[in-house]
């Protein structure tokens, strides 16, 4: 349960950026959650949406987007897969979608904004 | 109205302060083992187990707790420096803390130090330490189905400890489930099975650590 520090990073970051960008309010934010990162969305939502409220960022739509796995094989071809349900089972059979051959997880663990849209300030007056 | 790209990991700034833990690690010769497990998996005991089996190196620890200073005060017993560390409330230690906790040790005269994880098998997951090895102790008690319904921590474990082996039958779990549980998921983690209480499997454990500590 670290989604509310999650999102108390993603809300400073976010307004640092607008406000260097001479935004007067924030009206998305846009998140890439990995599927191998421990973070749940949902809470990861609801933790944005509370915090929010006392920001410019308090009537912005939050988009959370689960990022898929990366993987990499034997023969060095490097991919991006969703796995599905149980992980358990599916990470046992982690394929290469190009040759066939049995693949690694290499990467899938991030959480990061991927843009925000902003209103400048003259645009709100 | 527009667009701005960032891009950014909120967990960047951890990953970046774990790198600057790994580098004064190898600096220093210091093995860091980052020790991960439910609440009452035995992290302690294994640590004061360990201390047993490994004299002649200077052993140090880390003790994360959320609140109280149990765990640390049970480890100061075994005559090692050792720092508790209050996580507040957050579930897991993070570089940052730890990297605080280093300032509190003397550092030059170590050479393992255990950083005890809050229990907890989700959220240390996300959190990098800078730690050489990361290890996961699950006990018996917590179900043979445990490693199957936590996958991430076993993936991204350097070895698995399966403990309280002594009472297995006891709660009707099997500890080679577990074992094989791990490998399927991590064909490279390194698999123990301890029993503190009847002191089995502790010896290969401290081994490999030690192992471990001399390749560096």
């Amino acid at each position: 349960m670290h989604e509310f520090a999650l999102a108390q990073g993603i809300l400073e970051d976010a307004v640092e950026q607008a406000e260097s960008h001479g935004a007067g309010r924030i009206t998305k934010i846009e998140i890439g959650v990995g599927q191998l990162s421990m973070v749940s969305i949902e809470q990861l939502r609801f933790a944005l949406d509370s915090l929010k409220e006392d920001t410019m960022a308090n009537d912005a739509e939050i988009v959370i987007e689960e990022m898929p796995v990366e993987i990499s094989c034997e023969k060095g071809h490097g991919s991006k897969v969703k796995l599905d349900e149980p992980l358990f089972l599916s990470l046992q059979k982690i394929i290469c979608p190009s040759c066939g051959e049995k693949a690694e997880v290499t990467g899938g663990r991030q959480c990061y904004i991927k843009n925000i849209t902003i209103e400048e300030e003259r645009e709100c007056m | 109205m527009h667009v701005i790209g960032i891009e950014r990991d909120v967990l960047e700034v951890n990953k970046k302060i774990a790198e600057r833990n790994k580098a004064y690690f190898r600096d220093k010769k210091i093995l860091a083992v980052n020790l991960m497990g439910a609440i009452g998996s035995g992290k302690t005991a294994m640590i004061e187990a360990l201390s047993k089996k490994m004299q002649g190196l200077r052993l140090a620890a880390i003790a994360g707790d959320v609140v109280s200073d149990l765990d640390a005060n049970r480890l100061k017993k075994l005559n090692i420096p050792v720092v508790g560390v209050n996580t507040g409330k957050e579930c897991h230690l993070d570089a940052h803390l730890v990297e605080h906790a280093l300032a509190k040790l003397p550092i030059d005269d170590i050479d393992v130090l255990f950083i005890e994880n809050v229990g907890n098998l989700i959220c240390p997951v996300d959190f990098d330490l800078g730690a050489q090895l990361n290890v996961t102790i699950v006990s018996v008690s917590e179900g043979d189905d445990t490693v199957e319904k936590h996958p991430m921590i076993f993936l991204f474990s350097d070895a698995v400890v399966v403990n309280k082996t002594d009472i297995a039958e006891a709660v009707e779990a099997d500890p080679e489930k577990m074992i094989d549980d791990a490998r399927k998921i991590n064909g490279k983690i390194k698999t123990f099975m301890t029993s503190i209480k009847k002191d089995e499997g502790i010896d290969a454990f401290a081994s490999w650590l030690k192992d471990e500590r001399q390749k560096g």
